[in-house]
């Protein structure tokens, strides 16, 4: 019963960029070319995010916010 | 002229309450100690301090570094130390800036010292061997009491909010016979602001405990430690991998334990005898003895000792084994006591050549913040993640190291991603420049996946993710093929990281080609818009033959290392112009501007200090725009760097470094997770400004005034009732009502509306 009471995991806040670490960047170049969602939706992400309505057009903040 | 001195171990106290049986001062070779004072007098601690004062007037050093040591410094007892404090301040500190530590075995420390040194500015570290077997294996009192309990008492004063600016750190020496996991949660438990490790002093003559069937038991037990230390993100510095690390990639490694930095220290006795550094004492009777004194002679002359002065010539003053060693320039022919055999003097490799030769090779290809061996394998299915308590961490402000490391550990994928993306457009025309591009992209990919660390230190460069994003989203004007040729640029900075020999062609920009984060060659605007280069270890060549080469400026602070951008063409991604290449004076203004800031935000606010240790990687100097408007900026298509004008005063210089840093860390945060409906167009009022502003804008600047508030929240601490506490109070209000004004928009999700509860946590939790 001892080992139930203690914590099995560690509780992590999961993020949406995949992990593409492990990935050569040939194939990741591969990938991005036949438009594979796994490269494509990061550079979309990261792209739009500095393009959204919501955000600073200049893509930049500065002192004056 | 001698060498200038800027390091000084004033020895106070030449015995010890404990009687640690590896103690270099009593238990090895030189026994000078028997006939020392037991104390300084007076006096002389005076005297050295005019010695100091004269010396750093007559080479107009910008900062000197005195350590009180021993023995046991703090059985000099409270008034003796505040009358050698007082000495010293009052001496040196209208010539320049004293930075004044001491170092203690723990025992005797108590509130009244710490609020000594509190008073004095005196930065306090402290003997811990790890873990109370590993402490208690030589650390104990002369009748074999343990001293554990006393010293974690005494660190535990230090993490006292109080006091814990004055919290140094932990010296930890090795033992071989310790666990190395134990010792390093050990210490991690204290939570030093950094750590170092020794390698117990040994020669020749008497040579390291090794145990029975081992062989290089200092570098297994090293790499283990370092192997998890950089698995955990790096939590905390550890001096001697930084050390290391530093020198192989030719910065000053920051000890005098490895590279081959000058020697820059004196030892000042307790009788007033000037000395060498007291590692010596390990290798022969009066081994560190220069026969001078602070009386009879300056600096200047002790320094010119040839003991000293033959400690100048780096990699010329070693043995020919070392200086035809491949990692002599990280280890540096390692500890100059280690070299010490009775035959031949120092002409020696370290007694622990070997285990450096293993360990080494670790440490330097583990790229900085990066925890390797925690990398899972390629799981298109794994998405990247903060760890447990990292996301409340940063909506409290500062975050921690752990949980910036995580941040660029996701840029990393980011950066990977959009290179590929750059990449997955080559089609091998545009003359010379699309050859160019399509050759560096094969090199490129191919050194990913033979020497990857070397290829993460260039593409993790933030303007390389500029120049991506430049390419995938360019403008008007844009000269697409000259920008997709840089991909060789990036592939010759990898080389010279890799240390092969290749040759390229590499696009010419203004007369220029560019090697991010390494340099700029100038090759003339007559040359065509591509140039042949050889790359090998010793440098760069041209076959037409080179103008001139710059190489891009490094600044090490404490345990800031980062560059100062003034050539990279990609550096130009903020919202007004960069400077120039910074002139001599100007370059001098910046690094000692910088050095002196993160000094102070080190004592002010160290959580965030860490944070930007960690996390920045470089500043782009800029030209000075409307006076009050753009003194800094972030541009969110460079992860890591920000862009200054330098201001006059550090106080706002420290205050622009936290301000722009926190966007840093919330851009990433933006990126990982989502904290907002993007589609939501509308603007809202904020205090700061008298223009409506969008969601993102609100969330950016209530956590930049966030860190802020928090600043002047320290520094109105001092001065209750002066402008420091008008401007806590003015940033307070800012981030209540940035706050109110998030919780009211109703497009935050969940994560967002938990990062805004972590913002006004941390404000509540000041009080009022």
């Amino acid at each position: 019963m001892d080992s139930e009471a203690r914590p099995t995991s560690t509780r992590t806040d999961r993020g949406v960029i995949p992990d593409l670490r492990g990935i050569a960047l040939g194939q990741l170049a591969r990938r991005a070319a036949d438009g594979e969602k796994e490269v494509t939706g990061v550079v979309s992400r990261i792209l739009g995010s500095r393009e959204s309505p919501s955000g600073v057009s200049a893509m930049m903040f500065n002192s004056t916010i | 002229m001698s060498a200038s001195v800027s390091q000084y171990v004033l020895k106070v106290c030449s015995r010890c309450d404990l009687a640690c049986d590896h103690c270099y001062v009593y238990e090895h070779a030189d026994q000078s100690w028997r006939a020392k004072p037991r104390f300084i007098a007076w006096a002389t601690a005076a005297r050295a301090a005019k010695r100091i004062r004269e010396h750093a007037e007559s080479h107009r050093l910008d900062t000197v570094h005195v350590v009180l040591h021993g023995g046991e410094p703090l059985l000099l007892g409270h008034d003796g130390l505040r009358e050698i404090l007082s000495s010293l301040r009052s001496s040196i500190d209208p010539v320049t800036q004293l930075d004044l530590r001491i170092h203690t075995n723990g025992v005797l420390l108590d509130e009244k010292l710490c609020a000594l040194f509190a008073d004095y500015g005196v930065q306090v570290g402290v003997s811990l061997d790890g873990d109370r077997p590993a402490n208690d294996r030589h650390r104990r009192f002369s009748d074999g009491r343990s001293s554990y309990a006393q010293v974690r008492r005494a660190l535990s004063l230090l993490r006292k909010t109080e006091y814990r600016h004055l919290y140094a750190g932990i010296l930890c020496t090795v033992d071989v016979r310790n666990d190395p996991i134990a010792v390093y949660e050990a210490l991690l438990v204290e939570a030093p602001p950094r750590l170092d490790l020794l390698l117990p002093h040994a020669t020749w003559d008497q040579p390291p405990d090794r145990p029975p069937g081992t062989l290089r038991p200092y570098a297994d037990w090293l790499g283990k430690l370092h192997s998890r230390w950089v698995a955990d993100g790096r939590p905390v510095p550890i001096r001697y991998f930084d050390s290391l690390l530093a020198a192989w990639q030719g910065r000053p490694s920051g000890s005098e334990a490895v590279g081959l930095d000058p020697v820059d220290l004196l030892v000042i006795e307790t009788d007033g005898a000037w000395e060498q550094a007291d590692s010596l004492k390990t290798a022969y009777e009066n081994a560190p003895a220069t026969g001078f004194n602070i009386f009879a002679h300056s600096v200047d002359e002790a320094a010119a000792h040839p003991g000293v002065a033959s400690r100048q010539d780096g990699i010329a003053a070693l043995c020919s084994t070392c200086r035809e060693c491949h990692v002599v320039r990280a280890c540096g022919g390692g500890l100059y006591a280690h070299r010490y055999r009775s035959d031949n003097g120092f002409d020696n490799p370290s007694v622990y050549c070997e285990d450096l030769k293993v360990l080494i090779p670790q440490v330097v290809s583990r790229p900085r913040n990066v925890p390797m061996t925690s990398l899972p394998e390629s799981d298109p299915a794994a998405s990247h993640s903060l760890p447990e308590g990292a996301f409340e961490l940063l909506s409290a402000g500062p975050g921690n190291p752990a949980a910036m490391a995580s941040l660029a550990e996701s840029y990393w994928s980011v950066t990977r991603a959009l290179v590929a993306q750059v990449a997955s457009g080559l089609d091998g025309e545009g003359g010379d420049l699309g050859r160019a591009a399509v050759e560096g992209w094969t090199l490129l990919s191919a050194l990913d996946a033979e020497r990857p660390e070397a290829v993460r230190e260039v593409l993790t460069y933030p303007y390389v993710q500029a120049w991506a994003m430049q390419c995938l989203s360019p403008g008007k004007s844009a000269d697409l093929d000259l920008d997709y040729a840089h991909l060789a640029g990036l592939a010759a900075s990898a080389a010279v990281r890799a240390g092969i020999e290749t040759e390229l062609t590499l696009p010419v920009r203004d007369g220029s080609i560019y090697l991010p984060s390494v340099g700029a060659l100038a090759v003339g605007t007559g040359t065509g818009r591509t140039s042949a280069v050889r790359i090998s270890p010793s440098g760069l060549s041209t076959r037409d033959g080179s103008l001139a080469w710059q190489s891009v400026r490094h600044v090490t602070a404490g345990d800031l290392s980062i560059t100062v951008e003034d050539i990279d063409p990609f550096r130009d991604c903020n919202a007004w112009a960069p400077s120039g290449r910074l002139s001599s004076a100007t370059w001098k203004d910046w690094r000692l501007g910088l050095a002196a800031a993160v000094r102070q935000l080190t004592a002010e606010l160290p959580a965030y200090a860490s944070v930007i240790c960690t996390g920045l990687r470089s500043i782009v100097p800029m030209r000075p725009g409307v006076v009050g408007q753009r003194q800094s900026g972030t541009a969110q298509q460079a992860f890591g760097a920000l862009a200054l004008v330098l201001p006059d005063d550090v106080e706002t210089l420290s205050g622009l470094l936290i301000h722009e840093m926190q966007h840093v860390k919330l851009t990433a945060l933006c990126d990982l997770f989502d904290l907002f409906d993007r589609e939501d167009r509308r603007r809202f009022p904020v205090p700061w400004r008298a223009d409506p502003r969008p969601v993102e804008a609100v969330l950016h600047g209530t956590y930049a005034h966030l860190a802020l508030a928090d600043l002047w929240r320290s520094r109105s601490a001092r001065t209750p009732h002066g402008e420091a506490r008008r401007l806590f109070l003015m940033y307070r209000s800012w981030v209540d009502k940035g706050i109110d004004a998030l919780l009211n928009v109703g497009t935050l999700t969940p994560h967002g509306e938990r990062f805004v509860h972590g913002m006004r946590s941390a404000v509540e939790a000041w009080g009022s």
